[in-house]
């Protein structure tokens, strides 16, 4: 009897454990959002196209390389503590990481004539012209704050879907269009945590017990079958949740 | 119904199994899985361990709520998951 007790406060202990240590990884202190980043950086084009979507609107397109914004950019992308794996699964990719973007060779958009935010977007390096599928990591620039807002993970197929992933609120966004019908769904894809603070430790706990059980591959499906023999395991992920979001600094 | 133990291995397994593919595929958002799993954890697996252990007689209807207690129906550990 005692030694049954034993084994599974042992099993909830190391439940504790595994998940303070491999379930969702706590956002970085120094999250750069907002460094000032002055748009003559990035005013220094070597290609510029003007596409003309109606009579009164000209969307600016223009492709830059300038070492200084490209740190800047990177620095914003390694603030954002994206779970890559789980992005991968989303985007359909086989892996993914930080070195699969290419933030030398930056793509800017914004609307002729306006003095508001610009389109930021460092493409996939594995783009290419002839594949219908790319992807991109994109960023808003807002001129008059100088912040970097909205950061996403893009994923287009020719004339058929638009895929976003928004990285401040771990959603994934699906745009499927067939002729002039339009399907938009969300989906809580548990990718990314940088939430914030407004989200508080309450969002981050939950966010981190579905990371336990969702995107850590055999932990995942341990956890998932300790929790069936062993209930009290939930109470131990849910402590090193709380512990791991809430308390560690 | 929980007396059998195939039946009460699907009621425990089925249930997680179908919460890990909700969150996975996007259907059950991070809040809603989490309190699912807790609802699941502290209430539903009490309820049906209660269940298997009086209706094989192993405790009585008096004893039934202590199944909610964390570790309390840990005696019952090997009738519970072998039968034996």
């Amino acid at each position: 009897m005692k030694k049954k007790i034993i084994i599974n406060i042992a099993l909830f202990a190391v439940a504790f454990t595994v998940i303070t240590y491999v379930a969702c990884q706590k956002t970085p202190e120094n999250d750069s959002t907002n460094k000032v980043v002055k748009i003559a950086d990035v005013d220094n084009p070597v290609l510029t196209t003007n596409i003309t979507i109606s009579s009164s609107t000209t969307v600016n397109v223009s492709q830059t390389v300038n070492a200084v914004f490209t740190s800047k950019l990177s620095s914003k992308f390694d603030s954002l503590n994206i779970d890559f794996a789980a992005a991968a699964t989303y985007l359909g990719l086989s892996s993914l990481s930080k070195n699969d973007i290419d933030f030398t060779n930056l793509y800017l958009s914004y609307i002729n004539g306006t003095t508001g935010g610009k389109a930021i977007l460092a493409p996939f390096k594995q783009n290419s012209n002839t594949d219908s599928t790319n992807y991109g990591f994109f960023i808003s620039f807002e001129q008059a704050s100088n912040t970097f807002t909205k950061p996403m993970l893009v994923k287009t197929v020719l004339g058929k879907t638009i895929q976003y992933i928004d990285l401040d609120y771990a959603k994934g966004i699906h745009l499927d269009y067939n002729g002039s019908v339009v399907t938009f769904g969300i989906f809580d894809a548990v990718i990314a945590q940088n939430r914030g603070s407004s989200a508080g430790c309450g969002q981050a706990v939950s966010d981190c017990i579905a990371d336990a059980y969702v995107n850590h591959g055999w932990v995942s499906v341990w956890v998932s079958i300790q929790s069936a023999f062993l209930p009290p395991t939930v109470a131990a992920i849910a402590y090193g949740c709380v512990v791991k979001n809430c308390f560690v600094k | 119904m929980a007396k059998n133990i195939f039946v009460y291995y699907l009621l425990i397994i089925f249930p997680i199994v179908l919460l890990g593919l909700g969150a996975k595929n996007g259907y059950l958002s991070a809040t809603v899985f989490t309190g699912a799993l807790l609802i699941y954890a502290l209430i539903y697996h009490p309820i049906v361990s209660g269940l298997r252990l009086l209706q094989s007689g192993k405790i009585n209807k008096s004893e039934f709520w202590k199944n909610f207690i964390p570790f309390w129906n840990d005696k019952y550990w090997t009738f519970l998951f072998f039968g034996k």
